[in-house]
């Protein structure tokens, strides 16, 4: 019985602790940002935005708040810049007079067979490459309000698409502009978000609202 | 002598197993508003105004994320959102307003109540030589303490966009600590009113009900 556990045990341990190992160089290699590259919709710059209009109305607006914090404040800040002010103000039902929008996100499931591509292109340290042409996709639904009286909705799409490959160095000076390694710098992403508030409000100016 | 090692070895292992059960539950904690002297009025008895509105904001919910949360910002978070929740049902409950609508600025008209929670730093003498004494003998002797952490509710109450008073509120949190109280778990429920192991939010949240009341009296509703 001693012999047998003596003779099993350590080669059962080494190929534990290899697999380990090879799982944490995995994760260690796949969170290195040079090996990713993408680009988040819509990428609107702040300066495209200021020469457009301002609504002379405060806008309110209603968002579940256990939502992402992050991309709440966002698009609080882009509804508040769309009317002048530096945030919009949060209510929870339609005010009596004024414009207000109810918020919601829809978060696009990820197709199974992409999520085991990337997995195996994690696996391989970067190796099998991984390009997801659809990649995460939210779309942000904006339900507007005029004195309480439901207008019309709006609808954006935010997503990020990339590659994720040990050669993407050797092709970035080929990639589209636009694509960058900012694609896991959730700042891009938020910012993402915002473009969707200030588009929203310029649309419904637009709109004759 | 392999039987003495035998029955040594049960020993210590028995031994273990107590303290890795007892040991991590020799705390628990409970909230409580502080008490006041003033007779509680049953909240049924409100005069009701059909459709009027309250306005309550809990600022601590719209602040500003921080570009990389803590454990401990998160807490904060998820307890001020909790809170809000609670609140939200707590003012409905009042038969004097139909309805409590959650929002981040003031209104122009109607009544307004702005909540703010701060924590209070505060531990008496006497609070500290109990946990002295408790630490020292390994927990045998058991520490019942109903001061050391308290928190701060101030109700902000405007009315048309003017503030009409500012009202204070205490929670403090009563927490028994002891290396038997596993055992004691059973019974310790029946003992105490309110439950153990209540949330904070819960607590803040009752605050509401001594609003009304001292607002009431101060004829503001």
């Amino acid at each position: 019985m001693d012999t047998f556990s003596c003779a099993v045990r350590p080669q059962f341990g080494r190929r534990v602790s290899c697999t380990l190992l090879a799982v944490g160089v995995a994760a260690i290699v796949a969170s290195c940002s040079w090996m990713g590259a993408g680009s988040v919709s819509p990428s609107i710059g702040e300066a495209e935005f200021s020469t457009g209009p301002i609504s002379p109305q405060r806008v309110y607006y209603n968002i579940d708040l256990r939502l992402n914090r992050a991309i709440a404040d966002a698009i609080r800040q882009g509804l508040g810049k769309g009317a002048g002010q530096s945030e919009a103000a949060y209510i929870s039902e339609p005010p009596a007079h004024g414009l207000f929008c109810e918020v919601s996100l829809d978060r696009q499931p990820r197709k199974a067979l992409s999520n085991l591509w990337m997995l195996a292109s994690v696996l391989s340290l970067g190796i099998l490459p991984f390009y997801d042409d659809e990649g995460e996709r939210i779309n942000v639904r904006y339900d507007l309000y005029v004195d309480r009286q439901f207008k019309r909705s709006y609808t954006y799409v935010v997503s990020r698409r990339g590659l994720f490959w040990a050669g993407t160095p050797l092709i970035k000076p080929f990639l589209p502009p636009s694509w960058s390694e900012s694609i896991i710098d959730d700042q891009v992403w938020n910012s993402a978000f915002r473009a969707t508030a200030r588009q929203f409000v310029m649309e419904i100016i637009k709109d004759g609202v | 002598m392999k039987v003495h090692r035998f029955l040594q070895t049960q020993y210590l292992f028995a031994v273990a197993t107590f303290f890795a059960v007892a040991l991590p539950g020799c705390a628990i904690h409970a909230w409580r508003v502080a008490p006041t002297d003033v007779s509680e009025e049953a909240i049924a008895s409100y005069a009701q105004e059909p459709g009027a509105v309250i306005y309550y904001n809990v600022p601590a919910v719209f602040e500003k994320p921080l570009s990389r949360d803590t454990a401990d910002s998160l807490e904060r978070v998820q307890s001020a959102q909790l809170f809000t929740e609670l609140l939200g049902n707590e003012l409905t409950k009042n038969p004097t307003f139909d309805k409590a609508i959650l929002t981040s600025v003031a209104p122009e008209r109607g009544y307004y109540v702005s909540v703010d929670v701060t924590h209070v730093p505060h531990l008496s003498t006497e609070s500290a030589l109990k946990i002295i004494m408790c630490s020292v003998t390994f927990m045998i002797i058991p520490c019942y303490i109903d001061d050391a952490v308290e928190y701060r509710i101030n109700y902000h109450l405007f009315k048309d966009g003017k503030v009409l008073k500012t009202y204070h509120w205490m929670v403090q949190q009563k927490s028994l600590t002891w290396n038997l109280l596993l055992l004691a778990i059973p019974f310790i429920d029946s003992w105490t009113a309110p439950p153990w192991m209540e949330p904070k939010e819960k607590a803040f949240a009752e605050t509401s009900k001594k609003f009304w009341r001292d607002a009431r009296a101060d004829g503001h509703f």
